[in-house]
């Protein structure tokens, strides 16, 4: 797990105080380990007082900066609102840890391998820390990048090329059966919901984990007869795959601050969804916008809408535009975004 | 808040009386009558000339209606009169319809303005047995003209398909 | 749908009610799923193939509401207004007869007249 350092400028005493609990209460629940020290690069700072303002002017370009104040400035990528309250601070902490994941130096001490240059001579060199926005960081496009290749989806492709009937298994689990004569694969029922419970599956381990058997096309039916399931189109495993094996890594290819847009939706009745799935499409369908902007304006975070991003990009619905282009669309009230929660609540019930 | 309501309309026999009896917590009312038009007879026996109406209850003990319209253009009147102050549109396509793109055409131009002010999902049932028109075939008509609706296929019997086209028009009017 | 044979019986009978009721202005006999069969008017002054349509869906509401309270089939339904009554009433279960009056005092003749029609009608067909 990465570890985060942050530090507070310019905040009264209570809320100084109030903020050190409040990290330590809410640490259980961020994806990142974060820790109070006066020498962070990650600093909270209460825009409504000179001190923060002036810090600010003089250090956004070299630190991660997030602002603390009751509205959100203009020039604010990170933004916390005042006063501190659990929900929004989780959500910020995440956002920023995500996002940070993607920059080539990070502001974290990570156990992970740090991204290296990008390989692919198209895109553009990233000048150390220039400042937290995802919006001008690059994915790292080697070690960090996500390549589809080298999951469950390139054994499919070889299948698919080779035209042969193919059984896919990690130790015990359930395996998958692809049938090369119908082009779809057989398994259990897949929950999204379950998997994303389930430490290492099919569907998110490298491949070099995956025990790979050619098999007969009468195997598969056999498989039917026997241990039940049902067929899925490749696409569907394709895009469960992505949404799995992505962990918040940018697929190969795509720079994390160009605008992007969906054709159209993903069809959610075939492939596997979660509900913030469908906020991200309703969302994405009809604004052009990067992918940080997407999380900021769903309250999605970063490593799910980058891992939508890569299931959509395999599915080849993702667009690239020269600028993002927000609808100006008039704000939703707080009432009705309370009843559309609760029709859900009842739907889903 | 005035009356929560969403309005299921769409062609004649894609299931909007199914998609609502699949949801609400009450026996859906109904108007069907013996049909004698021959292209619905053909699908089924009977129509639905005035409403369909199910409810579900919220937490807060506040209603979300359910309104179907009749599917024939003769029955036009009723769709303006259901979709007042409704919070959003589903739209149920039948694809085994003999001009499926067509009918869609006409929901979308009689509600645009409805559309326009809210949000609409797009609904196409009777896909596993008539997968043609596809899915991309609806979309290219869409973008043609310059619309961004969600199409997905929709088993009406089925709650978990309706409510998924629900969930789906909660977020473009939250989000879209 | 009525063969045209009995169509051209119906418009026979929907004349008379004009001829023997001064007060009904137009009748209308509609399928309880909204097509016009027959229809006569002394001026050509109404959309009748629209009340035709609009009598089946408020004929059909009149049948789910006395549904819903448990009173028997619906007779009639009266749309007293301004500027005169429209009555709906059942020929049978599949057909509807709509006639209208801009004389407001004439909702009995108009009832009755109407109602007359209906079962002459509803043997014809």
């Amino acid at each position: 797990m990465a570890h985060f350092k942050i530090t507070t400028k310019a905040l009264n005493k209570n809320d100084d105080v109030l903020f050190k609990s409040m990290l330590q209460i809410v640490n259980a629940q961020l994806t990142a380990e974060w820790s109070f020290h006066d020498d962070a690069e990650i600093i909270l700072v209460d825009m409504e007082e000179r001190e923060g303002q002036q810090f600010w002017q003089q250090q956004q370009a070299q630190r991660v900066l997030i602002a603390y104040a009751r509205e959100k400035p203009a020039e604010a990528t990170w933004f916390l609102p005042r006063p501190i309250r659990v929900k929004p601070l989780i959500q910020t902490l995440n956002a920023l840890a995500a996002a940070q994941q993607f920059l080539p130096t990070a502001a974290a001490s990570s156990t992970t391998t740090p991204a290296t240059t990008p390989s692919i001579s198209s895109i553009p060199s990233t000048p150390a820390i220039k400042t937290a926005s995802p919006v001008v960081s690059t994915a790292s496009l080697s070690q960090d990048a996500f390549d589809p290749e080298q999951s469950l989806i390139g054994l499919l492709k070889q299948a698919v090329a080779k035209q042969q009937a193919m059984c896919f298994q990690i130790a015990a689990a359930t395996p998958l059966f692809f049938s090369a004569k119908r082009q779809q694969c057989l398994t259990a029922q897949l929950q999204l919901n379950t998997l994303a419970a389930t430490p290492t599956h099919l569907y998110n381990v490298s491949q070099e984990q995956i025990q790979c058997e050619p098999i007969a096309e009468t195997a598969v039916i056999k498989a039917i007869a026997e241990q039940g399931g049902q067929f899925y189109p490749l696409a569907a495993i394709i895009w469960l795959t992505a949404l799995s094996a992505s962990k918040g890594r940018l697929i190969v290819g795509h720079l994390l601050q160009q605008p992007v847009k969906l054709k159209h939706w993903p069809n959610l009745a075939v492939l596997p969804h979660q509900p913030h799935h469908i906020r991200l499409a309703a969302f994405m369908t009809r604004n052009s916008a990067t992918l940080a902007t997407v999380a900021e304006k769903t309250q999605v975070s970063i490593a799910q809408v980058v891992d939508f991003f890569n299931a959509c990009q395999l599915e080849q619905l993702v667009e690239h535009t020269e600028q993002a282009a927000l609808l100006n669309k008039n704000n939703v009230s707080d009432a009705k975004r309370s009843l559309f929660r609760g029709i859900l609540k009842r739907l889903l019930q | 808040m005035s009356e929560i309501k969403i309005v299921f309309t769409g062609s004649m026999g894609a299931g909007k009386t199914t998609a609502i009896a699949a949801i609400s917590e009450i026996p859906v009312i109904s108007t069907d009558v013996r049909a004698t038009d021959a292209d619905v007879l053909q699908r089924k026996e009977t129509t639905t000339v005035a409403m369909d109406y199910g409810e579900l209850t919220l937490e807060d003990g506040q209603k979300l209606r359910l309104y179907g319209t009749p599917g024939q253009q003769r029955f036009e009147y009723m769709w303006k009169i259901l979709a007042r102050g409704a919070l959003g549109l589903v739209i149920l396509i039948d694809n085994s319809g003999s001009d499926p793109i067509g009918e869609l055409v006409r929901y979308i131009d009689n509600f645009r303005e409805f559309i326009n002010e809210t949000s609409a999902v797009i609904g196409i049932s009777h896909m596993d047995t008539n997968p043609e028109p596809d899915l991309q075939s609806y979309y290219s008509y869409l973008q043609e003209r310059g619309i961004e609706l969600p199409v997905l296929p929709v088993d009406a019997r089925s709650s978990d398909s309706v409510v998924m086209l629900i969930q789906a028009l909660l977020a473009m009017l939250e989000f879209g | 749908m009525l063969a045209p044979a009995i169509v051209k019986q119906v418009e026979v009978r929907l004349d008379k009610l004009l001829e023997m009721c001064s007060a009904v202005d137009a009748v209308v006999v509609a399928t309880l799923d909204g097509h016009l069969c027959a229809m006569k008017q002394r001026e050509k002054s109404y959309s009748l193939e629209r009340l035709a349509t609009m009598g089946s869906t408020l004929m059909s509401l009149g049948d789910t509401i006395t549904a819903e309270l448990a009173m028997g089939t619906c007779d009639n339904i009266i749309s007293e207004n301004r500027n005169g009554v429209v009555a709906f009433m059942h020929i049978n279960d599949d057909l509807v007869l709509v006639s209208l009056t801009t004389s407001k005092n004439s909702l009995g003749m108009l009832l009755g007249y109407s109602r007359s029609c209906a079962q002459d009608v509803a043997k014809m067909v």
